[in-house]
């Protein structure tokens, strides 16, 4: 009974961190209908960024918070200058997206481990202080608490941007219809640019917080958290952003449970799962309809 | 009469399909001017071209005695155009948020005070404001797809086929609509199918097969040739005839 509800707490931070690990890769492909494969490899840089900034300087992780965001959200700009708009005269932009981003996934790859070597590394659990935290029983560790704080944070504030301002609204309208936004005069690029900045933002804040959740940190460990996140959004339906909330929530609490009860099978868990999902319902859990490509 | 829009040698398409061949139309200003053709005669694709979804091929296109041939789209909807298509609205947002992007570059109060105008033109809206749009009836939703487009103060509104996917008791809702948006004094594009539209119409253009056949004041126009051959006649080969 008590590894039940030490599986579903757990499963529960996770999910709000993995809501995090999603949410930009599905608010860029809401909007832009892009499909950005190198949603990883942000990630894997806001997690060096941390640890730079934690292992030169001895600054905590939450210190790289504000700096991440602003720091990845100007890198943001150029990148989508470059391509994005290119990509959208195209004919089909979501297949090309998917081998321009995933090139540029294997050019930051490339220049990460040039940068910071192969080598592994970590930030140690205990800069978030060395008392764990005791709920119903279960013992936690802080740096858990801390992610999937800063998840839910990370989500209010994307919930704030969508639902709460004028260019949020638009955001919206350009993903319910984009030609109808167009023509509603809504200056669709610079929507886009900013749902641009704002998910590569979050996917390089999500990056800060890995070394806690998802394990040692290493210039090749992009690809497999896009896949991850790309099985979060799928669950929860791919282009409606607060859908990744409840995707990131059943593949936490399903990890978890996995992981508890039948672990040697938790590695093969999250494929199996994206195949289950598209097999029977392939919009994802709030998905209206199924999307014609 | 001077035109509000004018489009002169218009060709244009899709990937290489070419779809219009040569279109000349005036809308002169302060008219409600009907687009008539059958199904895959090119209306949309006209009316696509002169708001600039799609690039004009070649030939011009005026507003307000401006070349606009090479403007995106974005800038002639500030320019005064409102295009309306057959979808209208977008489905997922609320009847007020559907508003507020219609007239999204409003300022501030200009925004409050154009919104509490289309409530009093359509007092439904009003009422379903919350609703998201999608679940409106279909009559209700064309009534906020026009209300979206007088949001921003066009002097234009082009329209995609209004009474697509309408039953016969809608389709006179939206004349009257449409009736109301004229009396704001604004001049209409419209393009339709359904030959009722050119009573609301002080001028009527038939297009077929990607040529204006015959135009002229809507009330001859609806007793013309042309239109009794697109709407009563043979459909079969009338193409042929028409590009003869």
């Amino acid at each position: 009974m008590s590894l039940l509800v030490y599986a579903l707490l757990a499963g529960l931070f996770y999910g709000l961190y993995f809501a995090l690990v999603g949410i930009g890769l599905n608010l860029i492909f809401g909007v832009m209908r892009i499909i950005n494969l190198a949603h990883g490899a942000f990630l894997m840089l806001g997690a060096y960024g941390a640890f730079y900034l934690y292992t030169l300087l001895g600054w905590n992780p939450l210190w790289a918070v504000p700096i991440e965001l602003v720091v990845f959200f100007l890198l943001a700009l150029p990148i989508y200058y470059l391509l994005v708009p290119r990509l959208q005269r195209s004919d089909d932009p979501e297949m090309l997206s998917f081998i321009l981003f995933f090139g540029l996934s294997q050019v930051i790859e490339a220049l990460a481990v040039f940068a910071f070597g192969n080598d592994q590394h970590s930030i140690p659990d205990a800069v978030f202080g060395t008392r764990p935290l005791h709920l119903l029983g279960q013992v936690f560790p802080l740096s858990w608490v801390v992610s999937a704080g800063i998840g839910l944070a990370g989500i209010v504030a994307i919930y704030l941007y969508l639902y709460r301002s004028r260019i949020g609204r638009a955001t919206r309208a350009i993903m319910t219809d984009r030609d109808e936004a167009v023509v509603t005069g809504i200056s669709v690029n610079r929507v886009s640019v900013l749902a641009f900045g704002v998910g590569i933002a979050s996917a390089a804040l999500a990056g800060i917080f890995s070394p806690f959740m998802l394990g040692a940190i290493e210039p090749s460990m992009g690809l497999h958290i896009t896949v991850m996140a790309f099985v979060i959004i799928v669950i929860g339906s791919l282009g409606n952003p607060l859908g990744t909330v409840l995707g990131g929530l059943i593949f936490g609490e399903a990890l978890m449970l996995m992981q508890t009860f039948l672990t040697s099978w938790a590695q093969l868990f999250p494929y199996v799962l994206l195949i289950a999902i598209l097999l029977v319902k392939p919009s994802g859990l709030l998905g209206r309809k199924v999307r014609s490509a | 009469m001077s035109a509000i829009l004018s489009g002169k040698g218009i060709h244009s398409g899709y990937d290489g399909v070419k779809v219009l061949w040569g279109v000349d139309i005036d809308i002169p200003e302060g008219k409600s001017v009907v687009l008539l053709g059958p199904n895959g005669a090119g209306k949309t694709t006209l009316l696509r071209t002169l708001v600039g979804l799609l690039p004009a091929w070649s030939g011009s296109i005026t507003f307000h005695g401006r070349d606009i041939t090479a403007e995106p789209t974005e800038k002639r909807i500030r320019g005064g155009m409102a295009f309306m298509s057959e979808q209208g609205v977008f489905p997922d947002l609320s009847v007020l948020d559907n508003l507020r992007m219609g007239g999204y570059f409003l300022k501030g109060r200009d925004m409050e005070t154009r919104i509490k105008r289309m409530y009093e033109l359509f007092p439904d809206l009003l009422r379903q404001r919350r609703s998201l749009a999608g679940s409106l009836s279909g009559g209700q939703r064309k009534m906020l797809g026009v209300a979206k487009a007088l949001m921003s103060e066009p002097s234009l509104l082009v329209m995609d086929e209004p009474s697509a996917g309408l039953s016969p008791k809608y389709v006179k809702e939206v004349i009257e609509i449409l009736g109301v948006a004229h009396a704001e004094g604004l001049s209409l594009l419209i393009a339709e199918q359904n030959v009722l539209f050119l009573q609301q119409a002080d001028y009527g253009f038939v297009l077929e097969g990607g040529r204006i056949v015959t135009h002229g004041d809507a009330d001859e126009l609806g007793s013309s040739d042309a239109v009794r051959r697109a709407y009563f006649g043979v459909r079969d080969g009338h193409l042929g005839e028409a590009s003869a």
